[in-house]
């Protein structure tokens, strides 16, 4: 008798651990898809935001966006962010493949990046690299991969930049070279 | 013949580059060197003043000294030192400032201050307050009357 009754205990715990187990592969597997899944999706979009006091705060466009809440970030397809200085007035606009953001931390960058000056007749037109890095508190750009900028009549290549859109300054960690091309 | 020195691009090698997008000025820092042709300079920092626009570019280099030379058309090397070299792209001036020193065909030049225009090779040197210019020729650059006048201002 007392065989039977250690067998059948064995079969309930053997019964238990499978269930539970099998459950909790469940709920693992549906939380990694899960995370796969965004939230929501944006196509063809344009996000303007304003401060309290109506002046323009952010501006950006893309051409998909998609949100992961559990993940903490949010994935752009060509986007186009629209920077300002201090007066509010639009100073630089980057532009990007791809982008991925961690809000209230970093804006990454990748691919065929542009940073265009919008001010006409400013000195420097535009920085060109493949991958960037805006650090959203301060808003300074940062990368250490090959960078060209474009200035006027210039062009000066290096790798490793810091530049800051609130300082309005550029500066590369490793010039390579600059060429001052012959103006007739 | 190759294009003229003027004529050439100008490149500039550095290790460290920075600029303030507010000033129309780009710094250069770090073995600097500007070569356009023949033309080279080498100094410790470059600071190119772009406020007068595409072409008429300062270049300002510094050292201790900043050295230039440059083979000129007549393929006459000119060398020169100083603590301050400033070359006027467009209007093809040189002024050197601080302990400066010009050497040309022979002749050694040193004084506060020297303005050199490479077009027509012509020199103007400053003294210092008790400073002088001092002209060292070698014999067989001794100046032909009417060769090239040198005007040294007292």
């Amino acid at each position: 008798m007392n065989a039977w009754r250690s067998l059948l205990l064995l079969l309930g715990l053997v019964a238990v651990v499978w269930y539970w187990y099998d459950r909790s592969e469940d709920t693992s597997t549906s939380l990694t898809d899960r995370e796969l899944i965004p939230d929501f999706v944006a196509e063809q979009l344009t996000r303007i935001v304003y401060n309290e006091q109506g002046q323009l705060s952010e501006l950006m466009q893309a051409k998909r966006m998609e949100h992961y809440d559990l993940l903490g970030f949010t994935q752009l397809e060509k986007p186009v962010f629209t920077l300002q200085d201090r007066a509010h007035n639009l100073s630089w606009q980057a532009s990007s493949n791809t982008a991925v953001l961690y809000p209230d931390d970093k804006l990454i960058l990748d691919g065929a990046v542009l940073l265009q000056n919008l001010i006409k007749d400013d000195l420097i037109d535009r920085v060109q690299t493949s991958y960037l890095e805006m650090l959203l508190p301060s808003e300074q750009f940062v990368t250490d991969e090959e960078v060209q900028i474009i200035g006027d009549g210039f062009t000066i290549s290096g790798r490793g930049l810091r530049a800051s859109i609130l300082q309005q300054t550029i500066e590369i960690e490793n010039h390579i070279r600059t060429d001052y091309h012959h103006e007739p | 013949s190759t294009l003229p020195d003027f004529q050439q691009p100008l490149s500039i090698d550095s290790e460290a580059f920075f600029t303030d997008l507010q000033s129309s000025n780009v710094v250069y820092e770090r073995n600097v060197l500007v070569q356009q042709g023949s033309l080279t300079i080498r100094a410790d920092r470059l600071e190119v003043d772009g406020s007068a626009g595409k072409g008429q570019e300062i270049f300002i280099a510094s050292g201790s000294p900043a050295t230039y030379s440059q083979r000129m058309e007549d393929n006459s090397l000119v060398e020169a030192e100083a603590m301050e070299i400033r070359y006027d792209r467009a209007n093809r001036i040189l002024i050197m400032a601080g302990a400066a020193e010009l050497k040309q065909s022979g002749s050694l030049v040193q004084a506060a201050r020297i303005e050199y225009n490479i077009e027509n090779q012509q020199l103007q040197a400053e003294r210092g307050e008790n400073g002088r210019v001092r002209t060292i020729f070698a014999p067989e650059a001794l100046p032909q009357p009417e060769k090239k006048q040198e005007n040294q201002q007292p």
